[in-house]
């Protein structure tokens, strides 16, 4: 159903590749329509993880966004941010 | 660098339908009111704001969206003074007031006021299963935020499950958005719901949504397995399968879906009452603790209100009118309101509580999680999801002797990670109840600022090593 969706107009950059985002959408939710699910890894066992709460209080989708570890369903996407996946499993 | 610091009559944390009435009333007779909030605009989570263009052009019916964007529109028209897209993550209380940490755009903050109004909202209870951290397995109440912020879901193949009406919400927006749910799950019965009726035919308009949800659900054909919970997941990097299990029989069946939301109600978000060492009890409805406060929203520390959620599960619309009773308060003790004006005030907005109790008890009743189903979870399911702590550990732990849940800290490091004991630490405490028959105020995790995570950078802000002072040598 993402697919369908009207014109991107912005974009991304996630571990170098190039996504297309809507203006106000969060980077949790472009990364979702993209059906990028595994954000990181937990700490100590390792174990896949993705965005849980989407309201801010689980931490499960602080990735490095900009060079600095942001919640992405709290972080509104902007034109050319960066964000990195691959690294950011601490 | 010195941090900014702001001074008003009244700082609100949370700029939900509590918070954001507490604003304005305080505003309106007369208080400097500072209103803070984690997101870009106010209106809470039920009366959150469209984000996106395909959120904003969505008709304009639904009540919380008619309520939040009226709420918008009056803070704009008030001239509120609020800070958006800011954190709170320290709250302290001094001699000649409070001191409110915050973190936004701007950096850090310091809020100072002789009084507070907490109204932090609720965050939502999810019953632990194995399976529940892979990718995939989201709450319930995210589903709402992305449906009210961005008007999309996630995922081909969903099964929404849980308990409580936000079930029937989220399956029926699901629908409207042409992905209709592989399975309702729900571990009320027809005779648990049919019990709440009563309470919600007090709110006909919000009755009368319900049933079209259902309509919607009915005419769809999405299955609908009652007394039923979701017992386990599975998938590497993604989810990939999901297991149903019956609350009556136990049998089993599994289902292949890509995405789930799973929610088990509500619970308050107490970090600046516990940091303040307000007094709590438990909630007999909702089944967890709340601040315990007066009518007026008054906490057992002088100058500190609470409105909301946070003060026992209710929902938004009497959020909406303890926050104007709490603002009112607040005026009143700080002397810019006469007790007589106080009263007349208030009348209306006590008798739309009144009123309104019903509707949010038979929510609560069918929200309620029982303490038994998270204690029956299996050894190996992660209870803490930042720190991988399994049932199995913590178990493990109390038979080595932790009989509180600041032990369990100690033995397990469950609540250390960078959720602060946000997701486990109601589900933890229901386990070391079971098996210890603990009290329910022994099980609330000793409150540490920040009571977010802070980037040292953040906190520390622009600074030169001559900013830094040199202590003079101590004498030899």
């Amino acid at each position: 159903m993402h697919r369908k969706m009207a014109a991107r107009e912005l974009s991304i950059q996630v571990d170098g590749k190039t996504i297309g985002c809507e203006p106000g959408q969060s980077v949790a939710s472009a990364l979702l329509a993209q059906g990028i699910y595994r954000f990181r890894t937990s700490p100590n066992d390792h174990l896949p993880r993705g965005p849980f709460c989407m309201m801010g209080a689980c931490q499960e989708c602080a990735i490095l966004i900009d060079g600095s570890i942001r919640r992405a369903c709290q972080t509104e996407v902007a034109e050319g941010m960066r964000v990195c996946l691959k690294g950011a499993s601490a | 660098m010195t941090p900014r610091t702001e001074i008003a009559d009244l700082i609100v944390i949370g700029a939900g339908p509590a918070g954001a009435n507490a604003a304005l009333a305080a505003h309106n007779a007369g208080l400097k009111v500072v209103l803070v909030d984690e997101a870009a605009q106010p209106g809470g989570q039920v009366w959150r704001a469209p984000i996106t263009a395909k959120a904003k052009q969505s008709p304009v019916k639904d009540i919380d969206r008619k309520m939040g964007d009226a709420l918008r529109q009056q803070l704009v028209s008030a001239n509120i003074h609020i800070l958006t897209d800011t954190q709170v993550w320290s709250a302290d209380r001094q001699p000649e007031g409070f001191e409110v940490g915050t973190i936004g755009e701007a950096g850090t903050v310091f809020l100072r006021a002789p009084r507070l109004i907490a109204a932090p909202g609720a965050y939502e209870r999810i019953l632990p299963f194995p399976g529940w951290t892979i990718p995939g397995v989201f709450g319930l109440a995210a589903a709402t935020a992305l449906l009210k912020a961005e008007k999309t879901l996630p995922g081909r193949r969903i099964i929404v499950a849980g308990q409580g009406p936000l079930l029937i919400a989220v399956a029926a927006q699901a629908v409207a958005l042409g992905l209709r749910p592989v399975a309702i799950v729900d571990a009320a019965s027809r005779a648990d719901w049919a019990k709440s009726l009563a309470g919600y035919a007090r709110q006909p308009r919000q009755l009368a949504r319900g049933m079209r949800w259902m309509a919607q659900l009915t005419r769809a054909r999405v299955p609908y397995y009652r007394q039923h919970e979701v017992s386990s997941a599975t998938g590497a990097d993604s989810l990939a399968g999901v297991t149903l299990r019956s609350l009556k029989s136990g049998e089993t069946r599994t289902i292949d879906v890509d995405t789930l939301f799973v929610g088990n109600g509500l619970t308050p978000a107490d970090e600046v009452f516990r940091l303040l060492g307000a007094d709590q009890e438990p909630c007999p409805i909702s089944g967890t603790q709340r601040v315990v406060c007066d009518e007026l929203g008054r906490c057992s520390v002088p100058g500190l209100y609470a409105a909301g959620d946070a003060a026992g599960i209710r929902g938004a619309l009497p959020a909406l009118h303890q926050g104007r009773i709490a603002g009112l308060a607040a005026a009143h003790d700080a002397g810019a309101l006469s007790g007589a004006a106080l009263s007349a005030a208030l009348a209306s907005s006590s008798r739309a509580l009144t009123q309104l109790q019903p509707f949010a008890d038979a929510s609560c009743r069918l929200m309620r999680l029982s303490g038994q189903r998270v204690a029956a979870a299996p050894d190996d399911t992660i209870i803490c999801r930042c720190e991988d702590v399994r049932a199995g550990d913590i178990r493990k732990a109390i038979n080595q002797g932790a009989v509180d849940i600041n032990q369990l800290k100690h033995f397990t490091r469950l609540g250390m990670g960078p959720c602060q004991g946000r997701i486990c630490a109601v589900n933890a405490a229901e386990i070391i109840r079971q098996e210890t028959g603990a009290a329910v105020n022994s099980t609330r995790l000793t409150p540490r600022g920040p009571i977010r995570p802070l980037e040292t950078a953040q906190l520390i802000g622009e600074f030169g090593y001559s900013d830094i002072p040199i202590p003079k040598p101590a004498p030899l």
